[in-house]
């Protein structure tokens, strides 16, 4: 009998392997630790730190549309359209996340002065290193060699960035763009190859 | 073997449900690559699908293109998981 569950995974697999949701991603990282950098080094007005922020959050929003244009107008066409399926974990995997992350948020804007730990220069590198142990963690079990470089990158990153001179949010930042930048280098390399592989149909076969 | 569902137990028929149910829906292109059947066999295979009401068909347009959207119904999403039930009790008798 074939490995139903491998079958079951190949919606989600084939949009990975597109390489779109890398090239979003790190597109993503890149423009919104970019907008936090500009905010905290190069501006302190108030306002101009507000509309910086909400260029970020604007562009944001711009790449994720870009990515389902792309996907909608060069990748369908040329080897067909699947939805994977979302599944209570991966909504929870999500969502989860998302919730601790506003309430968080809420609770650190209304409250002020309950993180202290929020300045510690130690939160940037303790990423770098979770984010490490992660990937190392998911290539040994998915025996993905690159995600386990990537993960030798985080730690390196971690190292980086206890040297670094700048505030915590300065340093969040840095490594926002660090992780960004290979993700979007790979991503878009990834897209390129697989476009390369998969030129567009000159007859039309959607039924 | 009379338990087994005959019309999930077709390689090529189990394949589509394998894939569509891990999708909400995929297109007639995408399963055509990931089948690796010819348009015909698997226009009769989603056909054969649909009239067990395993899947649902939906045939639009994408601008001018056609667009075939599949999508596996509760009833194809139980049927897959009772074969998958009988196959393994019976690959365990063996």
């Amino acid at each position: 009998m074939p490995d139903i569950d491998k079958i079951a995974s190949r919606p989600r697999v084939y949009l990975s392997e597109t390489g779109v949701p890398q090239l979003m991603g790190g597109v993503i990282f890149v423009v919104l630790g970019t907008t936090v950098l500009i905010q905290q080094v190069l501006l302190k007005g108030p306002v101009a730190q507000l509309i910086t922020q909400w260029m970020g959050i604007f562009c944001a929003g711009a790449v994720l549309w870009g990515a389902r244009a792309l996907r909608r107008r060069i990748v369908f066409p040329r080897s067909g359209y699947a939805e994977p399926r979302v599944t209570p974990g991966s909504r929870f995997s999500f969502w989860g996340p998302m919730v601790v992350t506003v309430a968080f948020g809420i609770f650190a804007i209304a409250m002020p002065g309950h993180f202290p730990h929020m300045e510690s220069r130690l939160i940037a590198p303790g990423f770098g290193i979770l984010f490490a142990i992660l990937l190392v963690a998911d290539g040994w079990r998915l025996k993905s060699a690159l995600r386990m470089w990537f993960g030798v990158y985080f730690i390196a990153l971690a190292r980086l960035l206890w040297w670094m001179p700048g505030t915590s949010y300065e340093l969040m930042a840095a490594l926002q763009v660090s992780a960004g930048i290979p993700m979007a280098v790979f991503g878009a390399l990834r897209l390129r190859s697989y476009l390369k592989a998969n030129p567009m149909p000159v007859e039309l076969v959607n039924g | 073997m009379d338990e087994v569902d005959r019309v999930v137990h077709e390689p090529a028929r189990l394949l589509i449900m394998a894939l569509l149910s891990g999708a909400e829906k995929a297109d007639f292109l995408f399963l055509l690559r990931e089948t690796a059947l010819t348009k015909g066999n698997l226009s009769n295979h989603l056909a054969k699908l649909e009239e067990a009401a395993y899947i649902e068909i939906d045939k639009t347009f994408r601008g001018k293109v056609p667009l075939t959207l599949a999508r596996l119904t509760p009833k194809g999403r139980s049927a897959l998981q009772i074969y998958r039930k009988t196959m393994n009790g019976l690959l365990r008798k063996l």
